[in-house]
């Protein structure tokens, strides 16, 4: 069985990814935040992002899969709306409790 | 029928675009035994894995995160594991933002960098150890030699690709190891849609191409298996331009 890092870990290592990707404050990572319209993610910064979680929580992030999770059929408006910093926590969280349970 | 010769091949970013081109290609050339990196697309892994099978070789499909060292090394591991030994190594990986330089972030430029430069250095470094003699190919870009609109992260990074290719050359030519790499011009692949005015970039490019007409994947990977015979046996550290002679400047001739 693998080591689950706590919840406020889990969210450290994403804000911090976010915060160093996007050369932002830490402290406008905010849950609510919108990761492309809030704080300006383009295509090639969601995949930094992504690298950077991967590298620090050792976890696969499967972006296809990931953006399946924000929902199915979701104008692109409704997609930006609900790609927040509270989804990846969550998309994580859920993704590092699947493979403590495996 | 395709008759195999027992050779193998490492393919970094081998199941999409050229990539996967490059690996049908190698099989029906004979290669025996074909690895495949990927990062992402699981889907797009398994039809490359069927599509070189179908033709007689091989296929192992290893998923690694180029822009991370540690998956570099892990995937080498990998291989090795499989293979003993390689007898050439492709370079196809690319990550990018289309946009001028002007407007390229740190981190966007370090992410290109990272994939499409500083991969190919670490991936060829780990080679060495399993190729005892062999060639290199890597994929490069018009834009590394040429300013294009919006390739202000690409180009760059594929002019590092370009100088670690002559840079490699030199040092692995006494090893007997071959190093050369292919600058593609306008080639439709899916990573391409992204680009800005895609259609109309594309119809301007093939407006001015004397050859009349965009590249295709297979146009490269075509190259790719030439480079890698032994009928390429005296070039060394080259970069072949194909791109249909775009780049030689006919636009004013107004096709």
């Amino acid at each position: 069985m693998t080591n689950l890092p706590a919840r406020e870990q889990i969210i450290e290592a994403i804000r911090r990814a976010v915060s160093e990707a996007l050369l932002i404050p830490q402290d406008q990572v905010i849950p609510s935040a919108r990761l492309v319209s809030d704080l300006k993610a383009e295509s090639i910064d969601v995949a930094d992002i992504r690298f950077r979680i991967e590298d620090g929580l050792k976890i696969r992030i499967d972006q296809r899969e990931m953006m399946v999770a924000l929902g199915e059929n979701l104008t692109a408006e409704e997609l930006n709306n609900s790609f927040t910093v509270q989804f990846v926590i969550d998309y994580v969280t859920e993704k590092l409790t699947q493979g403590a349970r495996g | 029928m395709v008759s195999h010769n027992g050779r193998t091949v490492c393919i970094a970013g081998g199941t999409r675009g050229i990539g996967r081109a490059v690996a049908v290609s190698l099989a029906r050339h004979g290669y025996s035994r074909i690895i495949v990196n990927y990062n992402q697309d699981d889907v797009a892994a398994a039809e490359t894995v069927s599509q070189v099978e179908q033709l007689g070789a091989s296929c192992h499909a290893i998923r690694a995160n180029l822009a991370l060292p540690l998956a570099i090394n892990e995937l080498f591991d990998q291989v090795a594991h499989i293979s003993p030994e390689i007898d050439a190594f492709v370079h196809c990986a690319a990550l990018g933002a289309f946009k001028p330089l002007s407007e390229v972030k740190p981190n966007q430029w370090d992410v290109s960098m990272s994939i499409n430069a500083r991969s190919f250095v670490q991936c060829v470094q780990r080679c060495r150890s399993l190729m005892h003699q062999g060639a290199i190919v890597a994929i490069s870009s018009l834009g590394g030699r040429m300013a294009l609109p919006n390739y202000g992260a690409i180009g760059p990074s594929k002019a590092a690709l370009e100088a670690s290719v002559r840079q490699f050359a030199a040092e692995l030519g006494p090893d007997g190891i071959r190093v050369n790499a292919i600058a593609g011009g306008f080639i439709e692949t899916g990573s391409l849609i992204s680009m800005p005015s895609y259609e109309e970039v594309k119809d301007y490019v093939a407006r001015n191409t004397p050859l009349g007409r965009i590249g295709v994947p297979e146009d490269i990977a075509d190259i790719v298996a030439f480079l890698l015979s032994p009928d390429a046996g005296w070039i060394q550290g080259q970069v072949i331009v194909a791109d249909g002679g775009f780049s030689i400047g006919t636009a004013s001739y107004g096709a």
